[in-house]
């Protein structure tokens, strides 16, 4: 037990404390600017890290991290523009009840099952760490093949639209993951000659054309008198009771988050999708999805932020990366001297402890922060839409930039909100294009690799035992909707 | 409007303090120089660029801004570095990609686009198998790579831990492409699949390996450096199991084509005193990497070296164009 | 459907989607026969992309299917009268201040591009001008310090940025 005292002390210092709440605030203001992801968060971060000792360091990354991903719900629910792939699962749904009057429902919904979720992802992280990723070394690129299509389906299957639309969508967002140089091969594809079409279309800007640009035009050519706002009620009211009532989406949320993350590679994203369809499946009111139903924002959003912990896992253990946060803070882990193995847990577990009790800290934070953060984003609300919608451009504008450091990103952001647009207008869902884009990558390359390695055999897909219980998993998914048409 | 009145408050705030900060004018340099690193933050080159910054800061009197420029295997970032002003406020981290972007024909890009500054770290190839692999030698896994069909993995296709496992086979009698190559992006995910069964063996740097090696989940059998390495002082090198092969990948610093005289020599000076610091040596020696600094001249040589070799190993495994 | 659509521009047909498809699909294919084959590499640069192009084709003609079935008869695409509009006017005003930016931004650099960008939209949009221009001025700073000043972000520079650092 000395061990925890001594990384309780560790963590209690007014150094770390106060790196903390910068950086919680930090998370807050660039998981809200529609456009600026945790990840790139981190990755700005990184620099500053640099001159800390390494618990603070750490402990900034874990809370910007965390207050990142929920923050990301913010533009989701107030404006239907999501911070982060993994908002995206549930945005349909967050925006619908903001804009049936309860956008603090909605919120502190997110913001509850946030908390919660990381929570228990940090308690798995705390006593299952060496389980969980001697697990998730089983998996080669035959299982993780399997689980980005597992991903893909479920968003292509549960969007809004036909499933048949979600489809065509998908296959959009997969053949945008081909632009660039081949990962496999290392042959440039559909670059058109064009160098930084080479490094291939960043997700990012995507996302925040196909998202944001849409909404962008709506409001600025809105002819109807804007809507008055709804008026803000009490955050915390009858949350409590729901989430009682909903114990276990919260639960399965997290739990299944939690593990997805654990798997290096599959990070939030793929974990707020599934979770999203396996809380429609299991619901007693599937047909209320979308429609801002509270199921589906609870379990992913539970299920986003478990999956944030759960990639520290590998990263601690084994020293590969669970998702792009973590293979940013490995580069931190060795500067500080800590390098990542088992070794680290015996040699200072003082220091890992104070990782996770960091960590805790950070997820337990999001009440008081998030709770500012949404009373303030009230006034948000109040601003016309004349002047608020410029500055959402430019912030737009600014996070395209900053992926990749040049003004490609914002041709690109363009590009994105026009076909965005015009998909929209069609009822043709667009998140299961942005799944393509940022899943598409890690699907074609593992099956590749698979294909080579077998040279061809087709059967080394369902060889081994966890990649065929996947294999069936997707399956379900697919077949779901065909037998329903086959009944009618 | 409230919030608004508050954010030109803290702007104008902000930026008043910059003003009275801003440093006077001097000679070169007197604004802040970018660094454009060709791979992603938190990286090896990241790192390794970082870690050196902090040193060059002093060294030059100025900010180091350290850009990174992702995508496309390198080729986007390196091409960042030959369009920029050769005027010394944009250098790169220019990695061992230049010597055979032209030769695999997807940019043409060569050493001869930079003014090539030093290398700043080396670190070498190695064989490193699952702990459940029967192979207890690397002499173990060259004859069984010989007759069966082994895997490797490590880096993409030709680079560079691809043309460790292509040399080696080679110098131990074999042909260039004898152990068939599962492409990777990057250490970790190979790695990964090694543990679970995906590839035979890992041909990246045992640095990359150290982590899992104490786990106990993976075995490292040879080193494809000259020496053995004060990280492994147990693992012998590729020479002294009887293969002449050695391999290192190499981190450099670099600067668009046509620096002027001065700059440059300006540059290397402050670069050298930068790397020779303590805090520079022993941050990159933690890490596991062997800090190097050859000076422009040494460093130009030897990139045109390693071009031939990767050539004729990339003209042997048919990906040359 | 989506419950907020934006104002309708052009709405096309569930059968001209399928041909869409379809095409998009024959489009990738014809792509991958310009690839360059690895030797001793069985599965290539092109071996997903064309069961990417096969999906899409197969997806199109379902599709296809789908509009039939659904009684998709009429026209094959409705452009919106509000083309002629206001709004159309207003959005293109959108679509060329991101083009504006891009362009102007290199030599005004980041601060005036920005402010200069939000004060113009601000004004279609029906704000007033000098409130329009206090926001622009006001919100491109303090994007400029969080993003150029506290993270490093090299944002486009120009006279002003040079007056400050």
């Amino acid at each position: 037990m000395s061990v925890l005292a001594e990384a309780l002390v560790l963590v209690l210092q007014p150094d770390v404390l106060v790196t903390v709440l910068v950086a919680s605030a930090l998370g807050i203001v660039i998981g809200a600017i529609p456009g600026l992801t945790a990840v790139m968060g981190v990755a700005l971060l990184i620099p500053i890290t640099f001159f800390m000792e390494p618990v603070p360091a750490i402990a900034a990354i874990a809370s910007l991290a965390a207050m990142a991903i929920f923050a990301g719900d913010i533009p989701g629910a107030l404006l239907r523009i999501p911070g982060t792939p993994a908002s995206a699962a549930y945005v349909a749904d967050s925006n619908a009840m903001s804009r049936a009057g309860r956008p603090e429902r909605a919120l502190g919904l997110s913001m509850a099952s946030a908390c919660i979720g990381g929570i228990i992802g940090v308690i798995l992280l705390m006593v299952a760490a060496p389980l969980l990723a001697r697990f998730a070394t089983n998996f080669s690129s035959v299982e993780y093949f399997w689980l980005a299509l597992l991903g893909l389906s479920c968003a292509a299957i549960i969007s809004t639209g036909t499933p048949l639309k979600g489809l065509l969508s998908l296959l959009f967002g997969l053949w945008v993951a081909m632009i660039g140089i081949d990962e496999v091969a290392g042959q440039p594809r559909y670059t058109f000659g064009s160098v930084e079409l080479m490094g291939g279309v960043s997700f990012i800007p995507a996302m925040i054309g196909m998202f944001a640009f849409p909404e962008v035009l709506r409001n600025i050519t809105a002819r109807a008198p804007i809507q008055t706002p709804p008026r803000m009620g009490p955050v915390f009211a009858g949350l409590g009771r729901t989430l009682i009532a909903r114990w276990h989406n919260v639960l399965r949320g997290g739990l299944s988050g939690s593990v997805i993350g654990a798997l290096p590679g599959a990070g939030a994203d793929i974990a707020a999708w599934v979770s999203y369809a396996v809380a429609k499946r299991r619901s007693k009111t599937p047909e209320a999805f979308g429609k801002g139903h509270d199921e589906g924002i609870i379990e992913a959003g539970a299920s986003n932020n478990g999956a944030l912990s759960g990639a520290w896992v590998p990263t601690l253990v084994f020293g590969i990366p669970g998702d792009s946060i973590t293979a940013i803070v490995i580069g931190v882990l060795y500067l500080k001297g800590l390098e990542p193995g088992p070794i680290i847990f015996i040699k200072t577990p003082e220091l890992v402890y104070a990782i996770f009790f960091a960590f805790l800290l950070a997820n337990l934070l999001l009440i008081p922060f998030g709770w500012a953060v949404i009373r303030m984003s009230r006034h948000l609300l109040r601003v016309p839409a004349a002047y608020f919608v410029p500055v959402v451009l430019a912030c737009c504008i600014v996070g395209s930039f900053a992926i990749n450091n040049t003004a490609f990103g914002v041709v690109t952001m363009l590009a994105f909100g026009v076909v965005g647009w015009l998909f929209e207008e069609n009822g043709i869902p667009v998140a299961p294009a942005i799944l393509g884009i940022v899943l598409g990558g890690m699907l074609e390359f593992n099956f590749v690799t698979s294909m080579l390695k077998s040279q061809g055999d087709l059967l080394v897909f369902i060889e081994r035992p966890v990649g065929a219980i996947l294999a069936v998993a997707v399956l379900i998914v697919w077949a779901t909707p065909l037998i329903k048409r086959m009944r009618r | 409007m409230h919030f608004v009145k508050k954010g030109l408050f803290a702007a104008v705030a902000s930026i008043a303090a910059l003003a009275a900060l801003a440093p006077a004018k001097a000679e070169y340099p007197d604004r802040p120089v970018t660094i454009i690193v060709p791979w992603g933050a938190g990286g090896g080159t990241d790192t390794i660029i970082r870690i050196f910054a902090v040193g060059f800061e002093e060294a030059m009197g100025q900010p180091i801004n350290v850009v990174n420029r992702t995508g496309g295997s390198g080729v986007v970032g390196h091409s960042a570095i030959t369009m920029g002003q050769p005027d010394g406020y944009t250098l790169g981290a220019c990695t061992s990609e230049i010597t055979y972007f032209d030769t695999i024909g997807i940019a043409d890009i060569t050493p001869g686009s930079y003014d090539l500054i030093s290398r700043l770290a080396i670190i070498p190839a190695g064989v490193t198998v699952a702990a459940d692999s029967p192979y207890e030698t690397v002499s173990d896994v060259i004859a069984a790579a010989k007759e069966g069909e082994l895997t490797s993995s490590g880096s993409g296709l030709g680079g560079p831990w691809h043309m460790a496992v292509a040399g080696m086979m080679k110098a131990a009698g074999g042909k260039a492409d004898t152990v068939r190559f599962i492409p990777s992006k990057g250490g970790a995910p190979a790695l990964q699949d090694l543990v679970s069964g995906g590839i035979s063996m890992f041909t990246g740097s045992p640095i990359e390996a150290r982590a899992l090696a104490d786990a106990g989940e993976v075995k490292i059998l040879a080193i494809m450096s000259d020496e053995r390495s004060p990280a492994f002082p147990d693992v012998p090198t590729l020479k002294e199991s009887g293969v002449d092969w050695s391999l290192t990948n190499w981190f450099s610093l670099c600067a668009p084509k046509g620096l002027p005289d001065d700059v440059k020599a300006k540059i290397e000076a402050a670069a050298k005193e930068a790397h020779g610091s303590a805090a520079v040596q022993d941050a990159l020696a933690q890490r596991g990497i062997t800090p190097l600094f050859d000076g422009s001249e040494a460093f130009s040589s030897f990139a045109g070296e390693f071009s031939g070799q990767a050539n004729t190993l990339l003209t042997d495994l048919g990906i040359a164009k | 459907m989506s419950p907020a659509t934006p104002f309708p521009l052009m709405r096309l047909n569930d059968r001209l989607i399928g041909v869409l498809a379809i095409l998009a699909g024959l489009a990738v294919m014809s792509g991958t026969f310009g690839f360059r084959e690895i030797p001793g590499q069985q599965f290539g640069s092109a071996f997903f992309p064309r069961i990417l192009a096969v999906a899409m084709i197969l997806a199109g003609l379902a599709q296809i299917w789908a509009g039939i079935q659904t009684g998709g008869r009429g026209a094959w695409f409705a452009l919106s009268d509000v083309l002629h509009g206001r709004g159309a006017i207003q959005s293109l005003c959108v679509v060329l201040a991101v083009v504006g930016w891009v362009v102007i931004a290199p030599m005004l650099g980041f601060i005036a591009t920005t402010a200069l960008m939000i004060a113009a939209l601000s004004v279609v949009a029906g704000a007033r001008a000098v409130r329009a221009l206090a926001v622009g001025i006001a919100m491109s700073c303090l994007l400029f310090v969080i993003f150029a000043v506290v993270l490093r972000v090299p944002l486009p520079r120009g006279p002003i940025e040079g007056l400050l650092t």
